[in-house]
């Protein structure tokens, strides 16, 4: 008996210790490359945008759509009814833009890029180079805000796909960008959103053509680089009648101590029965265990299915930043569109998380399916919050909205702040929550089987978010697992 | 609108609260103003009209009759009437009570208690402080309930406000109810106007629960169809009380509930059961929000609401779990039927949880009679609207078979169907 009770403290002993070196595990992602940049002195005014439109050169509408924003932006105070907490961020601090040197002579072919960058990447574990043939993945690296590289060109041009850097498009495609730039998130949006309608300095744009089904996934990796760069991205993505894409974005920013800015905009369009799925990992630096440093993701991302049958489908696996300000969402404009969206959002440390979505049903027949998870460890604040609004005309209009958080440690919080307006009699909205924590009958159920705390937590927790897990591409599935269970261990025991 | 205020300042002969502390509270008002639809807690009820209408006070209005139709099947009924939020003494009744138990209108029982009821109503708290200002500055009267250590009042206290049929009247009660150690209650507090003119009415209602004291609160507020109906109740529980709530909305163009519950102590519980039907152009707005402050406390709240016509519903259901009060348990349910296309619903239930060790769940839905059933009884032989209205019927019974006092329940199951039948099924 006294055997088994030292063996025990022993285990015990042998589990903290185990714990204490993950719970201290640094960001794994943390370095920084260093490349002469080609940076802005920091600050903004009417000239920084004259500067970053003219460096770009890029036709008149696009200044006048910025320099609207600006003024506008001007007008607008930052929003304060999320549930996090953050210094005053001073906008005239703001290194505006960014672009690594090598940009002037555009390289042509992946030899031609810094072989610095592809260091990075290679740290990164991006399968820019032979991965990404192996992968099947075509990337349009983002370093800081300009984009690098870009491999599978042919391919997908072949297929009649537009897959290229924002700045290309606004050369190549003008018509395009002038048509649908802003169609979805006006300038006039929110504080943020505007912020990066003055400033955007580049980002993706894809253009499906009709009845054309992408051939391969799409995936951009987004990376802050320079100090005090704000990170101002602006992704735009129209699938055309019948088309379909499959878009990936995984993030992850090396270790900084201030805080840094990213406030980007995605549009999705979506024509008759096209269908856009959008996933995100983001995993940026989070800030350290006492809450300093980190980013501030203040995004805005929104999809229109502006066509008939018409689908968007958001997936995200949020476990990164100091504090997450996001809610994709979806308008369903189009009789019979659906939209989706699946959540898994992990606040550690001092995280905080304020995320949700908004589905707006206009058209008939419409459906959305809101699944979304949160996890709280540590001092960590994990707010869903979320719109589903029926309006008159959306006969038929079907909702589920499902969002349970998981509570691990007694001082985080979880919140939930759901808005269901209905103004239709035809149509059915459903929302149901719980918050609890981890239940100690299933943890002991493991234990008992031999499966340490810390995996039996993982376990479990990897279970609870498997319905969101299921809605990822096959390579990201795999991260965010991996994410996850570094995200959490150490934080129970 | 300020003016106007003013004005009935000046006139007010109540003596419930001194004209100093009156012109005080009006002067925060006015520097607060009237909530507006920027505000979250307003977000879907528009107030913005009482800045251009002027009410005034009235008192001394006498009614011969009773206008409530509520009996109590054996016993005695402990009732006190107020009209336009004056007491009225005549229709009131308040029999074989024990002595060392206080149900009394507020002037009078300041009369006799006036330290221990001043301190309760200087700390009202609520963190909108607007109506609570307002309410300061113009209370008539109110009731006061007193309930001393270990006793139990087996008869329902019904207390009756009645809205006069004078026009454009504005009515404060303010009302306290303090059960202390382990004693029980039961209220009824009954709504009514007596004709079809416009009225605002303000009810705050202070409830402090002592250590195991058990209160069920019923409340119908059945006012005309241009009343305003804009009521506060706060209360506090103290260890292993018990507090029951049981609301019925059906009348009023626009009413508004705010229900606040602070679990002070460990073992608290509360269950809180709403039912509203609205028709027309009626505008009915629940908010209720609990604060377990302690540990193990408890929480239950079931709201169903029916909406036809141009009608417009809010739930807003707020449970909050502070720090270090574990072993919470709560659940929150809000169904709502939309029964026709211009009806609109808008809900929100709200978690926000600081403690780990808690089970809390909220659900709400809003959807339409399901065709299935409708469908089955059609195959059985009944006509669409005799189908209909059983379904209705059986969704809105839910609530009232939640009512625990069968004298209650029965006058409550008689509106609410005498509601459905006129407004509802035809």
């Amino acid at each position: 008996m006294v055997m088994h009770m030292e063996d025990d403290k022993k285990k015990i002993q042998d589990e903290r210790e185990y714990l204490d070196d993950l719970v201290k595990q640094r960001y794994q992602h943390g370095f920084v490359t260093d490349i002469e940049s080609d940076a802005l002195k920091p600050g903004l005014d009417e000239n920084t945008i004259r500067w970053i439109s003219k460096k770009k050169n890029e036709p008149a509408f696009m200044l006048d759509w910025r320099l609207k924003a600006y003024k506008h932006w001007l007008t607008m105070t930052p929003p304060e009814w999320a549930y996090v907490q953050f210094p005053p961020i001073q906008y005239q601090d703001i290194i505006y833009y960014s672009a690594p040197k090598s940009k002037d002579d555009a390289p042509k072919s992946l030899d031609e890029v810094d072989p610095a960058l592809i260091e990075t990447y290679k740290k990164l574990g991006i399968p820019l180079h032979e991965h990404a043939k192996l992968a099947g993945v075509a990337v349009d690296a983002v370093f800081d805000s300009v984009s690098v590289a870009t491999t599978f060109k042919e391919k997908l041009s072949e297929a009649g796909v537009i897959f290229c850097s924002f700045s290309e498009a606004v050369q190549t495609y003008p018509e395009l960008i002038e048509k649908y730039l802003g169609s979805v998130v006006s300038y006039r949006d929110n504080f943020y959103a505007t912020l990066n309608s003055a400033v955007f300095s580049d980002g993706s744009f894809v253009y499906i053509p009709k009845g054309v089904r992408c051939p391969m996934e799409l995936s951009t990796y987004f990376r802050i680089n320079a100090a005090n760069t704000g990170q101002f991205e602006r992704t735009l993505i129209i699938a055309d009648e019948g088309a379909y894409v499959s878009y990936l974005e995984g993030c992850t920013a090396p270790m900084r101590d201030e805080n840094q800015l990213h406030a980007a905009v995605v549009e999705l369009v979506a024509l008759d029965d096209a269908q856009i799925k959008y996933s995100t990992v983001q995993n940026w630096y989070p800030g350290d265990e006492h809450g300093v440093g980190g980013i501030y993701n203040f995004v805005t991302k929104r999809g229109i299915c502006r066509g008939a049958r018409s689908k968007i489908s958001w997936t995200q696996i949020e476990t990164g930043s100091a504090i997450t300000w996001k809610y994709p969402s979806v308008i369903l404009k189009g009789d019979d569109s659906v939209g989706e969206f699946y959540s898994v959002a992990l606040t550690n440390h001092y995280q905080q998380a304020d995320t949700g979505t908004k589905m707006i049903h206009s058209g008939k027949n419409t459906k959305s399916t809101i699944i979304s998870k949160g996890i709280s460890a540590g001092f960590g604040q994990n707010a869903y919050r979320g719109l589903v609004r029926v309006n008159p005309g959306a006969d038929y209009a079907r909702n589920y909205t499902q969002c349970d958080s998981l509570l691990l440690g007694d001082k985080c919080g979880a919140h939930t702040f759901p808005y269901i307006e209905v103004k239709n009699n035809t149509a059915r909205a459903e929302h149901e929550a719980t918050t609890s924590k981890i239940s100690e009958d299933q943890l002991f159920y493991c234990q008992q089987r031999g499966i340490r705390t810390e995996d039996a937590v993982a376990m479990i927790v990897n279970g609870f978010c498997k319905e969101v897990f299921k809605e990822l591409p096959m390579e990201f599935a795999v991260e965010a697992q991996k994410l996850l269970e570094v995200s959490l261990e150490g934080s129970v025991g | 609108m300020k003016q106007s205020l003013e004005q009935n300042l000046k006139q007010i002969s109540s003596s419930v609260v001194s004209p100093e502390n009156r012109s005080v509270a009006l002067n925060n008002f006015l520097v607060q103003g009237f909530p507006t639809r920027r505000e979250e807690n307003w977000r879907y009820t528009d107030l913005s009209f009482l800045k251009e209408a002027a009410f005034t006070l009235s008192e001394n209005t006498i009614i011969d009759r009773l206008q409530t139709g509520f009996k109590v099947g054996k016993g005695n009924v402990h009732r006190l009437v107020f009209i336009d939020a004056c007491f009225s003494e005549s229709l009131s009744s308040v029999k074989a009570l024990d002595e060392q138990c206080t149900v009394l209108p507020l002037k009078q029982a300041l009369a006799t208690n006036s330290e221990i009821i001043r301190k309760y109503l200087a700390n009202a708290h609520q963190e909108d402080t607007r109506f609570l200002n307002l309410n300061n500055a113009f209370m008539s009267d109110g009731y006061v309930i007193l309930v001393p250590k270990g006793m139990v009042i087996e008869n329902p206290i019904h207390l009756l406000f009645i809205s006069s049929d004078k026009d454009n009247v504005m009515s404060f009660s303010r009302n306290i109810i303090l059960a202390e150690e382990n004693s029980a209650l039961t209220v009824f507090e009954e709504h009514l106007s007596m004709d079809g003119q416009t009225t605002f009415a303000n009810h705050i209602t202070q409830v402090v629960l002592g250590a195991g004291a058990r209160l069920d609160r019923y409340k119908l507020q059945n006012q005309n169809e241009r009343a305003i109906h804009i009521a506060q109740t706060l209360v506090d529980q103290k260890r292993d009380s018990q507090f029951k709530s049981y609301q019925v909305t059906l009348g009023a163009a626009l009413s508004r509930e705010d229900l606040n519950i602070s679990q002070r102590d460990q073992g608290a519980s509360c269950a809180l059961y709403g039912l509203y039907l609205a028709e027309a152009k009626q505008h009915q707005d629940h908010h209720t929000r609990i604060d377990h402050l302690a540990a193990h406390g408890n929480s239950v709240e079931y709201y169903k609401g029916v909406l036809t016509g141009q009608a417009k519903g809010v739930f807003n259901g707020k449970v909050v779990v502070h720090p270090n009060a574990q072993k919470i348990n709560s659940q929150q349910t809000n169904k709502n039927l939309l029964l026709s296309n211009a009806a609109e619903m808008n809900t929100k239930p709200e978690l926000e949880i600081y403690a780990d060790d808690v089970s809390c769940a909220h659900g709400a839905t809003i959807g339409q009679v399901d065709s299935e059933s409708l469908f089955y009884l059609r195959s059985r032989g009944l006509d669409s609207v005799s189908a209909m209205s059983l379904l209705v019927q059986a969704f809105a019974d839910e609530i009232v078979e939640t009512f625990e006092h069968k004298d209650i329940s029965d006058y409550l199951r008689e509106m609410t169907h005498a509601k459905m039948s006129t407004h509802f099924l035809s």
